[in-house]
């Protein structure tokens, strides 16, 4: 019951700090389709 | 081939958990399909795209992360399931488990779908699955909750099928041309009546506006999420909300190629500013921490569409915010249904000095706090950051400080209550109960009612 909450606060935490490259790619191509930009 | 197994094999599990007369079957059908849909969308990440069912199907970028931020919601939620199935009769363990299976399988198809029409079936196929999950309590609270939402969702849902029609409207017929593909709407855009068009657009954002919960179509929200188990709420919070942003981007994204952004971004803006502010106005001074949950959805899914009215960089934050709102929805549910089962109330007043009663959960939500106000380091801060620099880059500067203020406030009100929660003292009194629930002793009282150990 603490487990499942753990993981994903360490997900939230982890996605603070590192976008893995496969992951940063595919928010810039989401982006630009919504007619947005990537950083 | 992927795409169709990450849609049948949680469907097919659910049939399966329907008719499983054994709970440990069932808690095997729920794992075994939680991690083997995890495989398939990791396999996902790692092989070359492609379409399935004459693009009915296929995998884009948005759709990759709701898919991945459903997987690995489902999985912890999966977890948590196991010991709230034990509690549950052999009947309702069945309707509950092939519930959460068919919220998979119908997330899922929403996140893959490219053909408007079949991600509207989803859609409704998630509201659907999840309506026996909220009444799983079996009361009059419960039942007035699903009624309250089956029936907005459903005013939603059909608007959102009204957008559906218009677009197919909007949509010149030519040879080889396929109706409502998303790949044939924005390769022939420029073709599409703008009138139809703009119309679509207004349905669509009042529709899966409703299913995301924006500010005024949220009334089902609080009720909604107050009354369902805890692990319901993370789903809905995370997933559900998610699938309902995915519809409203599939028309965006088609606005935005026919050229008319500057017809959808002005509305976006505004439904989002709407939105957080309706939330900071009824965060401050919330006594039921579910309750509290909910308006804090509102607000998410407010800055969702408000990033994707900026454009820009806040499109990108808003692209990131749906990954990190979902997953932390999903820890702040489970974490205060451990806080909710501990005090045997949701009532704030009766929820205190969690600290001392369950360390571990006390401190999770104190740091869901800091998460979920968009603080560093967590990732909502990245996102949340690149939403507010967006606005500034996009010459919208009273959007960006009405938007500072609002989560200011929103801070706040959230801080007061969630350390009230954890380092307040002593009890709340019996008056300060919801009026009709049972004493917190009773057996059966709480959604999350089942043994713990004192260390959660």
């Amino acid at each position: 019951m603490v487990a499942g909450p753990l993981a994903l606060a360490a997900l939230v935490l982890m996605l603070g700090s590192y976008l893995p490259a496969p992951l940063r790619a595919e928010l810039a191509g989401a982006a630009v389709t919504l007619g947005g930009s990537a950083p | 081939m992927i795409q169709l197994l990450l849609i049948l094999l949680p469907a097919v599990a659910a049939v399966l958990a329907y008719y499983a007369r054994r709970e440990t079957t069932r808690t095997r059908l729920m794992w075994g399909a939680a991690g083997a849909h995890l495989l398939l969308v990791a396999r996902l990440w790692t092989t070359p795209r492609a379409v399935t069912l004459a693009g009915w199907l296929a995998v884009d970028g948005l759709g990759l992360i709701v898919l991945t931020l459903i997987s690995l919601l489902f999985i912890v939620v999966a977890s948590y399931a196991v010991g709230y199935l034990r509690t549950r009769s052999a009947r309702d363990g069945r309707v509950f488990g092939s519930g959460m299976l068919a919220f998979l399988a119908a997330a899922s198809l929403v996140a893959l779908s490219h053909h408007l029409a079949l991600l509207w079936v989803g859609m409704e196929a998630t509201t659907l699955s999840m309506a026996p999950l909220i009444y799983d309590r079996h009361d009059r609270r419960s039942l007035e909750a699903v009624w309250k939402y089956l029936v907005l969702s459903s005013v939603g849902i059909a608007l959102a099928l009204l957008a559906v029609f218009l677009l197919a409207t909007a949509q010149p017929s030519a040879p080889g041309v396929r109706p409502l593909v998303l790949d044939d709407l924005i390769a022939g855009a420029p073709s599409l009546d703008r009138w139809w068009l703009r119309a679509a657009f207004v349905f669509a954002l009042a529709g899966f506006g409703t299913k995301m919960g924006l500010a005024p179509m949220h009334t089902w929200k609080p009720d909604t999420y107050g009354e369902a188990p805890s692990l319901v709420g993370a789903l809905m919070a995370g997933g559900v909300t998610s699938c309902a942003f995915v519809g409203l981007a599939r028309f965006t994204q088609v606005l935005t190629a026919a050229g008319l952004a500057g017809f959808a971004r002005p509305l976006l803006l505004g439904f989002g500013l709407f939105s957080l502010v309706v939330a900071a106005g009824f965060i401050v001074g919330q006594a039921d921490v579910k309750r509290l949950l909910a308006y804090s959805s509102v607000e998410h899914m407010g800055l969702l569409v408000l990033g994707m009215g900026l454009g820009g960089l806040g499109t990108y934050g808003a692209v990131l915010h749906v990954l990190n709102n979902g997953l932390v929805k999903g820890w702040l549910f489970l974490v205060v249904g451990n806080l909710v089962l501990a005090a045997g109330s949701q009532a704030a007043a009766d929820v205190r000095g969690m600290l001392r009663a369950r360390p571990v959960s006390a401190m999770l939500v104190v740091a869901g706090l800091f998460a979920v106000s968009g603080s560093p380091p967590f990732g909502l801060f990245l996102s949340e950051f690149a939403i507010v620099s967006g606005a500034i880059r996009e010459h919208h500067p009273v959007v960006a400080g009405a938007a500072l203020l609002l989560l200011a406030v929103i801070f706040a009100g959230i801080a007061r209550m969630i350390l009230e929660m954890v380092l307040g003292g002593g009890r709340g009194s019996e008056a300060s109960r919801r009026p009709g629930a049972p004493s917190p002793r009773a057996p059966g009282w709480s959604p999350d009612h089942w043994h713990s150990p004192p260390w959660c």
